[in-house]
């Protein structure tokens, strides 16, 4: 019997020669392209760049005239060699070349959108260099031939087919969310320079930076609107999906609460604090910035979450609650170390204040959206006390508060005898006050949640699964089609799939009601099913 | 059933709180540029002054004007004057501190930066600097400048 695996399934071992030969084979692809595409970049970039050349680099054009010669028709020949493999099914759900057509298309992408978006900043700053322009068609070209092997229904890969689109997604997010933030950022700043004496000011044109920052800006928009909407990157079915949005979401807010705590910090410095303005409103563009479009980005995910699972949105929550909670523990370790610094000895006054306003900013917005997101007054329902990601969420605060405990704890002693064996002593509280902040606000966070665990403990009730089985072991046809990611799906059941020799005993699509229906009420650690009579299924618990 | 509305009013609230933020970056935008194009230049400090000084100094070296600049500086730094040239960046000078002492005085400035922005460059960098001044038969020369404006070797900080 031979292992054939689909999503999400996982595959017996017996078939490594292959894993090795895809391996090899695709790493071999992978650099063949990339250095194919490079050297075709060069030669057409030196066809462009003929005019303005003055002294021409033999050493240059031979490197590309190598690169293009060489590489690109051993591409060719491996992708013909390969193509014709991938049409087994074996490789088509290989996660080697699942792993590869994302890697290349997103290498592509980049390489792509970084050469347009210097073309067109070299051209707004005056520049003009079409070599960018090159790499940016050659790389283009690259791009969608490697999406049309994905969209190409006879070879696209079974197994985590959405990866490269939803990879390329996340890429053109994060590309619009900083080139926006840096677009804000630097408009902003232009602006406040009316609050500052200016001593001097060589550039000829202020408004070019913006423009730069927007084309990074529009580029990554483009990016994510034809993947993430177009190409339905948002909704894409699986595990991964989930993941990235949650990531995404968690990224989003963690954004936009540390900048709008440094927009306060800078509100509250300007009130309270005696530091030069100019550089009191430094931070002041980027924060601005990153509040906005993290804020923007963060509600607009947020929408997406409940959309995935009631457990998707869930985590998402508490994501948030865990940033929330980082910004407010750290507020108040840093409020404890300004107090603490006030005690002593002072030499300059406004370090503490600044101190003092940095945790209170971290504490003012990290405190209710904690409130918000946690819900801490709300009476836990023994359902809600026995969730999962509840449980993961609390065990991994603890695992995170004993690790910045241990640290601070060390901190502290060693600082307490570094005073005592230092002749030239110095104050004790000045050099543990910043530790023992963080560890008196560690100390906060531990006693409540572990007092929060252990009242989950005495009411929660574990929800009882419909489906009480390990594993799945569907024995398969040649063409199982969506057969395993349905399965799984539909129970959320680990999913193996075993191809049958005689192609007669395998599942097809056709047996999944059948499938579902046969799985319900089984209760084993694995289970295998089998092909019956017509589209009927036979459904074997196996001994652990 | 009992979860469409909640959803449902999550997702307008959601709809709200976006169109708000997107309405916020217009207002912010609209009010920066109404900033940036309603503002004067920058402000011209007394050439007497450490200020000026550094004023007059900083506007040579961008320009180009070397025996300006050179004059701004101790006869006995521009006397020594081994040639070096300006990095060539554009950079946006402002004033955060000035402090005199006897013959003595210091301009502490924050300067940016600006280059080409790559894929994750913000495109500006500041620092802060400081230029040092002595008074030269009562008037104020520079004695050690940031090394983004120094004509001379030797005379950066």
């Amino acid at each position: 019997m031979t292992g054939h695996t689909a999503p999400p399934a996982h595959r017996p071992s017996s078939d490594a020669q292959g894993v090795v030969r895809r391996l090899i084979v695709f790493a071999l692809l992978y650099a063949v392209v990339v250095i194919g595409a490079s050297g075709l970049g060069g030669l057409i970039g030196r066809i462009l760049d003929r005019g303005d050349v003055l002294a021409d680099d033999s050493t240059g054009l031979a490197r590309s005239l190598a690169f293009a010669l060489i590489a690109i028709p051993l591409a060719a020949v491996l992708w013909w060699w390969q193509r014709r493999r991938l049409t087994e099914p074996d490789e088509r759900g290989s996660l080697v070349w699942s792993l590869y057509l994302a890697a290349m298309t997103l290498t592509a992408l980049i390489n792509a959108t970084v050469s347009m978006a210097g073309f067109l900043n070299a051209s707004l700053a005056g520049d003009w260099e079409p070599g960018r322009l090159a790499s940016c068609a050659v790389w283009a070209g690259v791009w969608l031939w490697h999406r049309s092997m994905r969209e190409d229904p006879a070879i696209s890969p079974t197994r985590l087919p959405h990866l490269s689109v939803q990879l390329s997604a996340a890429y053109g997010l994060i590309v619009a969310a900083i080139g926006s933030v840096t677009a804000i950022a630097a408009l902003v700043s232009e602006a406040l320079t009316g609050f500052v004496p200016v001593i001097g000011d060589t550039r000829s044109a202020w408004f070019v930076p913006v423009l730069q920052a927007l084309v990074w800006a529009a580029i990554g928009a483009v990016v994510w609107w034809w993947h993430w909407l177009r190409e339905r990157a948002s909704t894409a079915p699986g595990d991964f999906g989930a993941v990235l949005l949650v990531i995404i979401h968690g990224a989003a807010a963690a954004t936009t609460l540390f900048a709008t705590g440094t927009v306060l910090h800078v509100v509250l410095r300007l009130l309270l604090d005696s530091d030069p303005t100019a550089e009191i409103l430094r931070p002041l563009g980027t924060a601005v910035g990153a509040a906005l479009v993290g804020a923007i980005i963060w509600v607009f995910h947020d929408r997406d979450l409940p959309l995935r699972s009631s457990r998707v949105r869930e985590a998402g929550r508490l994501v948030v609650s865990g940033i929330a909670l980082i910004g407010a523990a750290s507020g108040f370790g840093v409020v404890i170390n300004a107090l603490l610094a006030s005690l002593g000895p002072q030499l300059i006054e406004s370090d503490h204040r600044t101190l003092l306003l940095g945790g209170v900013s971290a504490l003012l917005v990290g405190g209710p959206v904690w409130w918000l997101a946690w819900r801490p007054t709300r009476q836990t329902t023994p359902e809600e006390a026995g969730e999962t990601a509840r449980r993961v969420y609390l065990v991994a605060l603890f695992g995170a508060s004993a690790v910045v405990a241990l640290v601070t704890l060390l901190l502290v002693g060693y600082r307490i005898f570094d005073v005592l064996l230092d002749d030239g002593g110095g104050s004790l509280i000045h050099r543990v006050r910043a530790p023992f902040g963080l560890l008196c606000a560690t100390g906060l966070v531990f006693g409540y949640h572990f007092a929060v665990w252990r009242a989950d403990r005495q009411i929660a009730i574990v929800p009882p699964r419909s489906h009480q089985i390990g594993r799945v072991v569907l024995v398969v046809g040649a063409e199982p089609g969506e057969l395993a990611a349905q399965v799984r799906a539909e129970t959320d059941i680990p999913v193996t799939l075993w191809q049958a020799a005689d192609e007669r005993d395998g599942l097809t699509e056709a047996h999944l009601p059948a499938a579902l229906a046969a799985l319900e009420g089984v209760s084993a650690p694995r289970v295998l099913v089998v092909a019956g009579e017509g589209d009927g299924v036979r459904v074997v618990p196996l001994a652990d | 059933m009992s979860n469409e509305a909640p959803a449902a009013g999550d997702g307008r609230r959601s709809q709200r709180a976006l169109i708000a933020l997107l309405v916020t970056v217009a207002a912010v935008v609209i009010v920066a540029l109404i900033a940036v194009l309603t503002r004067g230049g920058p402000a011209q400090y007394a050439e007497g002054s450490p200020e000026g000084v550094v004023q007059r100094y900083v506007q040579a070296v961008t320009d180009g004007d070397r025996q300006t600049a050179l004059a701004l500086l101790t006869p006995t730094i521009a006397e020594e004057c081994q040639r070096l040239e300006p990095s060539g960046e554009d950079y946006r000078v402002t004033l955060t501190g000035a402090s005199e002492e006897g013959d003595s005085a210091r301009v502490d400035v924050m300067v940016t930066t600006y280059y080409d922005p790559g894929l994750l460059g913000s495109g500006e960098f500041q620092q802060q600097e400081t230029f040092e001044l002595t008074r030269v038969d009562g008037d104020w020369r520079l004695e050690t400048t940031p090394w983004m404006f120094a004509v001379c070797m030797g005379a950066t900080l």
